[in-house]
């Protein structure tokens, strides 16, 4: 077991890290990192390899059928890892947790780091039947040129916060090759639209062939099953918006 | 009177935090008994508006009723088919949902004879203008 200072990490079994990308995958917009990685995990069949705990979260464990377990977890294969969290971070933890998990990732020399989240749009709601854009940043401009090769467009211009943006400092602090890449969503209502799209970028950036069908077939049945997780999420981003001083808005 | 020993403390502590875990978040979303479910809502305050939505999957639009004072709004909606979800706790326990149910309370005055609707993808958009009722201030 690695112990960071306010986060440990539990390893199940022994793996290697070293040039693998990381999908991060945390609830917030539109829980579209959240709905992208469930199709990630369960089309490319990754394994549950270990999970983050820490003091600083409400002692909160998933418990299905008697077995219980840890509320973000790594999942990987020979690929790739994808890193979820079933709990969203209130702005404390999120900043505490940024920090850990970004200097873990350079210790096991990950390939690199991706955000996988939503972007409040207006649009979602007043111009349904318009194409919805997925947007990307990166902490390095190598990597922001190879994921704007995919067709998405570089976020031009404004303030980030939340999970992510902690994620995002802290890479450039400790210079780890970090991207988010956000598609336009409902803020806090589950949105599947936006997961497919970025379902596609993902595809594209890393050759696989994750299926995009099941979330536009199961659409409502994917909404329904998320109200909690997305109310809890509300929670959280009101908190993170309160936190951000008007000034800075 | 005597004070609250540790463990009753203790004891109380954690049973606020499971009813906050289990029924806040559920009572916000579910009402079991009348088979309806809460939605998902958000409302916005702009400088002439007050948008509402809804996030209504498995909502049948026909069904779909609206009903605004001043400074409230409540929708009703049918789901398109009955629905069972397994709710979650120590012992999991299935139940039906029938309908969408929502009373919310508009942060500002509104005109609600002026209001309109969408439905589009499931999701349920009233929009208000806000009441622009007052007095004429005159400068001296």
């Amino acid at each position: 077991m690695n112990n960071l200072r306010n986060l440990s990490f539990i390893r199940f079994f022994d793996f290697d890290l070293k040039g693998k990308d990381i999908l991060l995958c945390l609830p917030e917009v539109g829980l579209a990192g959240i709905i992208a990685s469930s199709q990630i995990i369960e089309q490319l069949n990754l394994r549950e390899a270990a999970a983050f705990d820490s003091d600083l979260i409400p002692s909160f464990l998933v418990v299905r059928e008697g077995m219980p377990d840890y509320p973000i977890r790594l999942y990987l294969n020979q690929k790739l890892a994808v890193l979820i969290s079933e709990i969203p971070f209130a702005p404390k933890f999120a900043n505490e947790f940024a920090k850990e998990f970004v200097g873990w990732a350079k210790e096991e020399q990950v390939g690199s780091v991706i955000g996988l989240t939503g972007i409040p749009s207006r649009r979602r709601i007043t111009d349904q039947d318009e194409e919805i854009n997925v947007f990307a940043l990166a902490s390095q401009k190598d990597l922001l040129d190879l994921i704007l090769r995919t067709g998405v467009k570089a976020f031009e211009g404004g303030i980030l916060v939340g999970s992510y943006a902690s994620v995002m400092k802290h890479a450039m602090n400790k210079k780890l090759r970090a991207a988010i890449l956000l598609a336009e969503s409902y803020l806090d209502f589950p949105d599947p639209g936006a997961a497919a799209l970025l379902l596609t970028v993902v595809n594209k950036l890393l050759s696989l062939d994750i299926e995009t069908r099941k979330l536009v077939e199961e659409s409502e049945e994917i909404r329904l099953r998320h109200r909690e997780l997305m109310k809890r999420t509300q929670q959280a981003m009101q908190q993170t918006a309160q936190s951000v001083p008007s000034v800075y808005r | 009177m005597s004070e609250e020993d540790i463990f009753s403390q203790i004891d109380r502590e954690i049973r606020e935090l499971m009813e906050d875990t289990f029924s806040g978040l559920y009572s916000s979303l579910f009402d079991v008994e009348q088979k309806c479910l809460k939605p998902l809502y958000r409302i916005e305050v702009t400088d002439d508006e007050v948008i509402t939505s809804f996030d209504l999957p498995y909502a049948e639009k026909e069904s779909i009723e609206l009903n605004a004072t001043e400074n409230t709004l409540e929708i009703k909606a049918k789901l398109r088919k009955s629905i069972e979800i397994t709710l979650g706790g120590p012992i999991q326990k299935k139940a039906q949902f029938e309908s969408y149910s929502k009373r919310i309370n508009l942060p500002v005055k509104v005109n609600p004879e002026e209001a309109t609707a969408t439905f589009r993808n499931g999701v349920l958009t009233v929009r208000f203008p806000i009441s622009k009722a007052g007095k004429k201030i005159k400068i001296l």
